[in-house]
């Protein structure tokens, strides 16, 4: 990251200190493993807290935040978690040797076009509904009124 | 001071058509009322609604003018109200995609980068799927659009997407930080049939504004934003953010006594502890504060999504007056409550609409408090479900039991054996909201009409 984009800020409400983490480009981490660089403390439900150690492997399937970039990530147990993209590190990864590393997948307008074949993302339901139209949506109504 | 914010369409519902107008007999009031009651077309052309004065009949007589499909679609808002149905404004989320970094930003968890939004599949707003929200929406009778993001401003496309949406069936608002708005763009923003933008200030200095939108000269921008409006006869209001510590300074003086001044009028949004504040509690607005703010309201021409408007104080807006569409299609009570009311990709817009107002804290019968920033209960279990490690929005069937519903047949896909018999209070105890004093399930415009009008 370029120091020009290390210009930091102070919250007027919250006296935070602020700089901007780019997220980075998401060939590089999605599918990928890394290892959490600080503990990671969450809030559970009922004022519990969570802990993920850092020097935990994480693999990351997805991606989200602009402001406070996060990775979807899961632990060994499969347990979900939303990391500082900040706090991840794959620099180990990026030194293993070439049979190791994954050959970076080339897209045009969402379709691998470089003939390997297609990962099986792991995504919410919600976002891999096919395509809908009015007659879908029709059909769609249909079917939850003949099943009650 | 009453509030002048309140634009066209504001001072035309602040009364009704159900009002009879001044001058009629009671024969006439009640062949009026009749005509109401059957579903027929009424004469408007002589009706005296809202503010009596030279400003709203101009205000009325333009946009019936202008847009004659709004403006009969507004007319019939009081009569949808009675009947429970949703007026909601469509704040429209199209692409999250934007030149700041806000440190407030509520809607930061919803931006994906384009290649992995592209590479992952996600289902997205396409034009065609707008033109699809626009047609069930005014099939459902609402009336107003406002574009949000994100900065709307950075879009290719924005002039599809205000023609997708169509400005011949809506009242269609835009906002922006002002970065990207000139005197050229402002020209055309209102040759294509946008109708109001809402500008982004919360700093009467540059320091205090760029500070907090991170962004050094953004207040310059916003300066040049406004005067390009106002040369090209764009309406415009400023949107600017209070917490608690905010309206106790001297900044805050400066800051509506320059809004005064200047003549335009400010939406204040209170910070909420979501999105960049999630969990950031001790800066949200208390009561003492809200009373407060209160008593600004009537010195200074400002309001806030809990202000009475449409000559009924409906309490919180969520669904009934406002909802938030997604990028990826969800359906959300409003921009702070990130819970999935259903996909607009997987069912129709009205059928949503329809089950939301069947949860208790969403009651078009019921003046509810502003759920998502007072009350403790919706809070922790609701709000906080979509605190960190959840993937938002959290769908509505995670996060509501059937003890949340009014009918228990229409609960979409909740576990209809999830209630455990608890009544939710905040519902229990919340006063009916009330037409004029009224309680509008009493409301019959026969009656009201025999008893002579309001």
């Amino acid at each position: 990251m370029s120091k020009k984009n290390k210009k930091q800020f102070t919250s007027n409400v919250t006296g935070e200190q602020w700089q901007k983490e780019l997220l980075r480009t998401w060939k590089r981490v999605v599918n990928k493993v890394g290892v959490i660089i600080e503990d990671e403390v969450h809030e559970g439900k009922r004022n519990t807290k969570l802990v993920l150690k850092s020097g935990t492997k994480v693999i990351v399937d997805d991606i989200r935040g602009r402001i406070k970039p996060q990775y979807r990530v899961r632990d060994e147990n499969g347990k979900i978690w939303f990391v500082g993209a900040h706090n991840v590190d794959f620099s180990f990864q990026e030194d293993n040797t070439e049979e190791n590393s994954d050959p970076v997948p080339i897209y045009r307008g969402g379709v691998r076009v470089d003939g390997t074949a297609e990962e099986e993302l792991v995504l919410p339901k919600r976002y891999t509904m096919p395509k809908s139209t009015d007659e879908e949506i029709k059909a769609l109504k249909e079917k939850l009124k003949n099943n009650g | 001071m009453a509030n002048s914010h309140n634009d066209m369409f504001q001072n035309i519902l602040e009364g009704n058509k159900f009002d009879p107008p001044p001058g009629l007999s009671n024969e006439e009031i009640m062949k009026r009322a009749q005509a109401i009651k059957d579903g027929k077309q009424i004469d408007l052309r002589n009706t005296q609604v809202g503010y009596e004065g030279v400003e709203v009949e101009a205000r009325q007589n333009w946009l019936q003018k202008k847009k004659p499909h709004v403006y009969d679609k507004m007319m019939k808002y009081p009569e949808k109200l009675a009947r429970g149905e949703s007026i909601a404004i469509i704040q429209f989320q199209y692409d999250y995609n934007c030149n700041f970094d806000c440190e407030h930003c509520s809607i930061d968890k919803f931006y994906v980068p384009r290649s992995w939004e592209k590479a992952s599949g996600r289902r997205k707003f396409e034009l065609e799927d707008v033109r699809r929200l626009s047609k069930e929406a005014d099939e459902y009778g609402l009336g107003n659009f406002v574009i949000t993001g994100g900065e709307p401003l950075m879009l290719k496309e924005y002039d599809q997407l205000v023609e997708a949406i169509d400005p011949d069936k809506f009242f269609i608002a835009c906002d922006s930080n002002g970065w990207l708005l000139d005197h050229e763009r402002a020209k055309h923003i209102k040759s294509i049939g946008v109708d109001k933008m809402q500008l982004s200030l919360d700093g009467v200095d540059a320091q205090s504004h760029d500070t907090f939108r991170r962004a050094p000269g953004s207040w310059e921008r916003v300066m040049r934003a406004i005067d390009a409006c106002k040369e090209a006869d764009l309406h415009v209001i400023l949107s600017t953010v209070i917490w608690k510590d905010r309206i106790y300074t001297e900044e805050w003086t400066k800051f509506l006594d320059w809004a005064k001044e200047t003549e335009i009028g400010t939406y204040v949004v209170f910070a909420k502890p979501v999105g960049a504040f999630e969990n950031v509690t001790d800066q949200m607005m208390t009561e003492k504060e809200n009373k407060i703010l209160e008593q600004f309201e009537k010195e200074y021409d400002i309001f806030t999504h809990m202000t009475p408007s449409y000559g009924r104080d409906i309490g919180c807006i969520a669904v009934k007056r406002m909802v938030s569409m997604s990028r990826y299609g969800d359906l959300m009570p409003c921009p702070y409550q990130h819970v999935s009311l259903g996909n607009f990709f997987e069912e129709p817009l009205g059928d949503i609409l329809n089950r939301s107002l069947n949860i208790k804290w969403f009651d078009p019968m019921k003046n509810m408090p502003c759920i998502c920033g007072v009350d403790k209960g919706f809070i922790e279990n609701v709000i906080s479900e979509t605190y960190g490690d959840s993937e938002v929005p959290v769908r509505y069937d995670k996060i509501f039991t059937t003890d949340d519903f009014l009918d228990k047949d229409n609960i979409g896909t909740v576990n209809p054996n999830s209630g455990d018999g608890h009544e939710v209070q905040t519902w229990a105890e919340a006063p009916l909201i009330t037409l004029k004093g009224k309680k509008i399930k009493a409301y019959d415009p026969i009656e009201e009409a025999t008893k002579g009008g309001t």
